[in-house]
């Protein structure tokens, strides 16, 4: 177990040789794939979402696809197609970007619903059915799929069932100032990620995800997280609140977390830090609240800052 | 708890703090009645030493012991402390006043027993004082209790506490500016620098005081917005002659200011024999300044008072009169109007004042006992009616007896004028403004009277704001409302009948309470007749009708105006009226309850006050040292994690409270800010691992246990 947590150390340093100054998103990206979960990207394009992903996938020696999302993507373009070899006189299976470890899925909301689906299907079920035939993912498998907030135009904007199916909706951001000019610096001769080296390997990331479930949650800090939820249900600004599956999300991305951070025990920091992030997309918001242009971690933040937090025994209510 | 070194700034503060409880010594004789101050000044003088030298908490206890027995054996025991026989006196005494504790007995409480007590407090005072000044270096709390000690003692006591005030401001700015020093410099590290800028910053300070103090004293200040609240509680009567505000019934020469309540006094001034016959002439006053009565007239004499002119039917008659013990007057009281004296004394009436003074060879003289002749008149109302306008007034009595003050109220002659208007004589004018102050607007009362401010006026209070009053309000305000009409008048004081002693109809005792006075209405061709204004007094002047229907009607209007009068001061004042008819007598309330305020028992519940107030006030303090000893051998996880959430709590009471969706984490972080330390955060990390993650720990370490002390000291501190 140390040694995992020492490799994930060391993929969080490698990621930052290519990409400067997002350790959170790091962090939180590994927690991701520690979950077995996968990343809704939310941002303008060129802030590095795909150097990221490349760096995390190289880091831990994983392979690379992408998938450029157009229109006129058909689902077979995503999952691969059998094609008729006419040396064998067999169909021969030619997969698609899914069969590998790390998708990067650009621009998601640009395809049609049907392609949309044959993606997100894949990332429930972790395996693919075409032509009759089910074939397995990869036992490594990590999507992030980005979109663009601002291009609205032409788009086939997700429907909240599939919303929920991503771990995480993150956000990258503009660097700083400072962290603009580095990254300026770093890449006046080379790009960084050319000569990025793998320092973990997949069976460690495996072995690592398997660890995670042995990560404590203690019933205060369980307590904790449904409370949060429940009031998701109640809140006056919230149409539509978090489902448990919801709840379930929260609670397997602490533990992922406090994996990462290198503790065998949730604590209701992580629950708190990782709300946010796993819960602003789960939930619908009011009609006014939308056009207020409200998002879905204010108002979650705003529920964290009122649920009591369990600190002793006398906090929480019910003990087995 | 670290003992902090004692300094000679230490003991100047904590000798400044000495002062400041010596405050609060001072006013219980006039208060409380305690006799023995001093003893208790040298006890609690006794208490702070002991304590600043920090002996052995067992020592404390042994020399506070001492120190009361010493105390209660120069108090109430004559023999030496050495003898056995008065302590064992005093435990029997103590165990008589346990058994009054536990069967709530408090009244029965023995004046020692409350003196030992006393003492204990005095020796738990010492002790809060000591942690005040010199532990904590705080003392704005108890210096502003002391000031509104004072306050009181002085709105409700008759203890002056001027000067007191003056002392507390001067004493508790200069601990408030050295306890600020010492915190200053608790901080600072210079040593040389420190004592150069310590006498600079006491030098200015002491300047400022002097200057503050000295303003203070100086600065013309306004009066108070209320009346004095002494008159509503006639507790703490005191026998140290009379202050501003609280006068005692009597007959005083002085009535350059009236106004203000009184209490009743039943001292016995005389005894009269013979010819008894209604009121006792003191003297007359004549000039009014707003505020009371002055004379002023020429110094002229004769050997009568000659208040009826010669063509009033008069008749002689004589009374004996035996003054009382330790009552001396130079002048005689006489009813009716003043012939001679039987004794063998020179006698001389002051012509303007009717008072009849003795002499021997000139110089003021005393009899206790005389015989006086006067004579008695019947006044006629037909002859006084005629009297319309004041052409046939001589003009001295004009010149005399119709002055006012030249600031007088113009409203007091506007109701005069109403009063009169369908009046057309002087009698009858007369009369309406006697049956106006006899009236319902106005209501007899001796207690919670106003007196007028330097600039008001006595009469225009009384008729325009307070209405309530004693004879001296009616009677001046009869003969200013009069005189505002150009009709003489003047203000006669003197004593009503007196009480008939029992089984002698010709006997009378008067005392101080039948101090009164009346007005006198000149009437040309009659001389000067008397009217009785104040309400639930009757008159037992004779107006007398030359038609004899209408002479036996008016005495029946008296009369029914008497019982009703008489009826009224009963339901205004619950007070037994065992006076005679028209007289009254108000009881001292204080004195037939069962609550004796006189025994200091009431200082106990003012320090048990003050002790809540400064637990409260220093709640996280002492739930920090209870805490430090409570968790001192903390060993196992358990502990520590009781110990942990035990902080959490007092940080709550230190106002470092933890919001509800604050985690441990990010509370811990703000503690370390706000405590700038990073022990919290540490013992948080702790916490959390073996609450959240169900670990057993390796127990509390030593760090940990460390950080927590730490961290509870600073809290406290």
């Amino acid at each position: 177990m140390v040694n995992e947590r020492e490799a994930l150390q060391r993929v969080i340093e490698n990621v930052q040789q290519v990409v400067v100054g997002k350790k959170a998103e790091i962090e939180l990206s590994l927690t991701a794939l520690l979950a077995r979960g996968h990343i809704l990207l939310e941002d303008v394009p060129g802030v590095g979402k795909t150097m990221m992903v490349r760096a995390i996938a190289k880091s831990i020696g994983a392979s690379f696809k992408r998938i450029q999302f157009t229109p006129d993507l058909l689902p077979s373009d995503v999952t691969g197609v059998s094609i008729y070899n006419q040396r064998t006189m067999e169909f021969e299976f030619r997969p698609g970007p899914l069969m590998g470890n790390v998708l990067l899925a650009d621009e998601i909301n640009r395809t049609s619903p049907k392609t949309q689906s044959a993606l997100l299907e894949a990332l429930e079920e972790k395996s693919v059915t075409v032509d009759g035939e089910t074939r397995s993912l990869e036992r490594l498998f990590f999507v992030m799929a980005t979109q663009n907030p601002v291009e609205y135009g032409g788009t086939y904007p997700l429907p909240e069932a599939q919303l929920d199916r991503f771990l995480f909706k993150l956000r990258l951001g503009y660097p700083t100032e400072e962290q603009e000019i580095e990254v300026l610096e770093r890449v006046e001769f080379t790009h960084p990620i050319d000569e990025l080296s793998s320092v973990m390997s997949l069976e460690d990331v495996l072995k690592a995800q398997e660890l995670v479930k042995n990560v404590h949650v203690d019933h205060s800090v369980k307590q904790y997280i449904v409370s949060i939820v429940r009031e998701s249900r109640n809140h006056r600004d919230i149409y539509l609140g978090v489902s448990p599956r919801g709840s379930i999300a929260l609670m397997k991305v602490s533990q992922a977390y406090a994996f990462v951070r290198g503790r065998d025990y949730v604590t209701p920091d992580d629950v708190k830090y990782l709300a946010p992030f796993v819960m602003g997309h789960r939930l619908t918001l009011q009609t006014d609240q939308q056009m207020a242009d409200k998002d879905g971690e204010t108002v979650v933040r705003d529920i964290l800052s009122s649920v009591r937090v369990p600190a002793s025994d006398s906090d929480s209510a019910v003990r087995p | 708890m670290v003992k902090p070194e004692h300094t000679w700034k230490k003991l100047i503060v904590y000798i400044l703090g000495y002062f400041l409880l010596a405050e609060w010594l001072l006013p219980l004789p006039e208060a409380a009645g305690t006799g023995s101050v001093t003893i208790f000044m040298v006890v609690s003088a006794a208490f702070f030493i002991v304590i600043y030298l920090r002996p052995p908490w067992w020592a404390i206890i042994g020399s506070v012991l001492l120190v009361i027995l010493t105390g209660i054996n120069t108090v109430f025991y004559e023999e030496s402390l050495l003898q056995l026989s008065w302590l064992l006196s005093l435990a029997a005494e103590m165990q008589t006043n346990a058994g009054y504790i536990i069967s709530g007995q408090w009244y029965a409480l023995t004046d020692m027993f409350r003196s030992v007590l006393f003492m204990l407090l005095l020796a738990i005072m010492s002790y809060l004082i000591y942690f005040w000044v010199v532990q904590s270096r705080r003392i704005l709390f108890f210096l502003t209790f002391t000031i509104i000690y004072i306050g009181v003692m002085d709105t409700f006591f008759e203890y002056d506490g001027m000067f007191a005030i003056i002392r507390t401001f001067v004493i508790g700015f200069l601990l408030l500016g050295l306890l600020q020093w010492e915190r200053i410099v608790s901080r600072a590290a210079d040593r040389q620098a420190q004592r150069k800028v310590f006498i600079r910053w006491t030098l200015i300070m002491a300047v400022f005081l002097i200057i503050a103090g000295g303003v203070g004293v100086l600065a013309p200040k306004s009066e108070p917005r209320w009346p004095d609240p002494v008159p509503f509680l006639t507790w703490g009567e005191s026998s140290t002659g009379s202050s501003q505000g609280v006068q005692k019934i009597g007959y005083d020469s002085t009535d350059e200011r009236l106004g203000g309540g009184f209490q009743m006094n039943d001292m016995p001034v005389f005894t009269a024999s013979g010819d008894i016959n209604g009121y006792w002439r003191g003297e007359a006053k004549n000039v009014y300044t707003g505020l009371g009565w002055e004379i002023e007239s020429p110094d002229e004499t004769s050997s009568e008072a000659g208040l009826y002119h010669e063509s009033i039917e008069t008749e002689e008659k004589e009374v004996n009169i035996e003054m009382a013990e330790t009552q001396e007057f130079d002048f005689a009281f006489y009813p009716g109007s003043f012939l001679s004296i039987e004794e063998d004394i020179e006698t001389s009436v002051d012509t303007w004042t009717t008072q009849a003074e003795f002499e021997t060879g000139g110089d003021p003289a005393s009899l206790t006992n005389y015989t006086v002749a006067y004579a008695t008149a019947d006044f006629p109302v037909e002859q006084m009616s005629a009297v319309t306008d004041n052409s046939e007034d001589p003009e001295e009595v004009t010149e005399y007896f119709t002055q006012l003050p030249d600031d007088l109220p113009g409203e007091i002659q506007e109701l005069a004028e109403d009063l009169t208007e369908e009046e057309d004589n002087r009698y009858a004018k007369a009369r309406a403004v006697e049956r106006y102050l006899r009236g319902p607007d106005f209501s007899y009362q001796t207690t919670n009277i106003p007196a007028p401010s330097e600039d008001g006026d006595y009469v225009s209070q009384f008729l325009f704001e307070s209405r309530t009053g004693y004879c001296d309000n009616y009677s001046t305000s009869m003969a200013v409302l009069l005189r505002t009409l150009d009709i003489p008048t003047r203000w006669v004081k003197g004593f009503t009948e007196g009480d008939q002693a029992p089984g002698n109809e010709n006997q009378v005792e008067v005392t101080n309470e039948n101090a009164h006075s009346w007005v006198e209405v000149y009437f040309p061709e009659v001389g000067w007749v008397p009217f009785e204004p104040t309400k639930g007094f009757s008159s037992e002047f004779n107006y007398t009708y030359e038609n004899n229907e209408a002479s036996e009607e008016a005495p029946e209007i008296e009369e029914e105006e008497a019982e009703e009068e008489e009826a009224a001061p009963e339901e205004e004042e619950a007070a037994p009226e065992t006076g005679e008819e028209g007289e009254e007598e108000q009881a001292d309330t204080s004195g037939g309850g069962g609550i004796d305020w006189r025994l200091p028992l009431w200082p106990f519940f003012a320090v048990i006050v003050i002790l809540l107030g400064a637990g409260w006030l220093f709640r996280k303090k002492l739930r920090a040292s209870y805490l430090l000893f409570k968790y001192r051998h903390m060993h196992s996880d358990p502990e520590f994690q009781s110990a942990y959430q035990a902080l959490i709590r007092l940080l709550h009471t230190a106002r470092v409270k933890r919001a509800n969706g604050e985690t441990l984490r990010e509370f811990a972080l703000r503690v370390n800010d706000v405590y700038g330390s990073s022990d919290m955060e540490r013992l948080t990390e702790k916490y959390e691992r073996l609450y959240y993650g169900r670990k057993n720990g390796d127990g509390a370490e030593p760090e940990t246990v460390a950080a927590w002390k730490r961290l509870v000291k600073k809290i406290r501190s």
